[in-house]
């Protein structure tokens, strides 16, 4: 099974020029923990609600004033949509990231697979779901 | 009519106590990762602190525990979902093998400014708030991100 089918896909995304704080306040109201900032459709970086408290507030600068571009972190954990969910795990796990950036086509951002994901998959497949999902992949597949 | 000339500080959160969610989830060390899955999917969380029979903290897990320590996992992490989830299962391992024995704390009374410190400090994006060895709160960069959204625009930092 590829990560493309378990990712989160409704995304919070940011331009890099947006404030701290427009991009706080979507966090909030989407009730998520991370948003991706992207440039014409390609993820650029990443900010977490912890980047925002560590490299904003506890630097005492104006969340208002600074931009998303100089706190999110520009070196984004990436795989491919294609890629199965066995490499995600390892590639999360060698790198210590709890999050992994999905792309398609043209490296354009498809959705993030976050380590609670990746938990959801595993209880499915404790309880036989997953097993009836991987039988049904090939035929998802071949009509896709 | 009520004088509406109160000032910030009054109101304003300035404590742990202030912005931390007081119910605490917990889970025994003597629990199944079952159960602890299950618990963790019904409330939406992503780790608890573990408690023992006393109600004191003696450890954390969180679902990066369960999928870097997990035992039915293969050893080289590539582990996922060929794994053989019977090799050790869900039912067999206890909380008390994948947990990390620590509990990372701070108290009820500690400021927001030294709260964003621990965060800044540990590279955690969470805490048990623990009044002596019991946790009363749990606190996250999320709580700290609703009082940075809730902020009006332009006020002063």
């Amino acid at each position: 099974m590829s990560v493309g089918r378990i990712a989160t896909r409704v995304v919070a995304t940011a331009g890099r020029a947006e404030s701290v704080l427009d991009v706080a306040r979507r966090m909030d109201e989407m009730n998520v923990g991370c948003v991706v900032v992207v440039e014409d459709g390609e993820p650029v970086g990443i900010v977490t609600d912890r980047d925002i408290v560590t490299r904003v507030v506890s630097k005492e600068l104006d969340v208002a004033e600074t931009s998303v571009s100089d706190v999110m972190t520009a070196q984004l954990r990436m795989v491919d949509e294609s890629t199965p969910i066995e490499q995600a795990v390892a590639t999360m796990s060698d790198a210590g990231a709890r999050r992994l950036v999905i792309t398609g086509p043209e490296s354009r951002l498809v959705g993030i697979l976050s380590i609670d994901d990746v938990m959801e998959l595993l209880v499915e497949e404790a309880q036989g779901i997953g097993k009836v999902l991987r039988e049904a992949a090939p035929r998802f597949s071949a009509s896709a | 009519m009520i004088a509406e000339s109160h000032e910030n500080a009054s109101t304003a959160p300035s404590t742990v106590r202030d912005v931390m969610e007081r119910k605490v989830v917990a889970v025994s060390p003597s629990a199944s990762v079952r159960e602890l899955v299950d618990l963790l999917r019904r409330h939406g969380i992503s780790g608890v602190p573990v408690v023992d029979e006393d109600g004191h903290a003696v450890g954390t897990v969180s679902v990066t525990d369960l999928l870097w320590r997990g035992q039915w996992f293969a050893p080289d992490g590539a582990a996922l979902p060929d794994a053989d989830p019977d090799a050790r299962g869900l039912d067999e391992a206890s909380v008390r093998d994948v947990m990390t024995p620590d509990v990372f704390g701070v108290g009820p009374d500690a400021t927001l400014a030294e709260l964003v410190e621990f965060f800044a400090s540990t590279g955690l994006g969470r805490a048990v708030v623990l009044e002596g060895r019991t946790p009363v709160g749990i606190v996250s960069a999320a709580d700290l991100l609703e009082l940075i959204a809730d902020r009006p625009r332009g006020a002063a930092g």
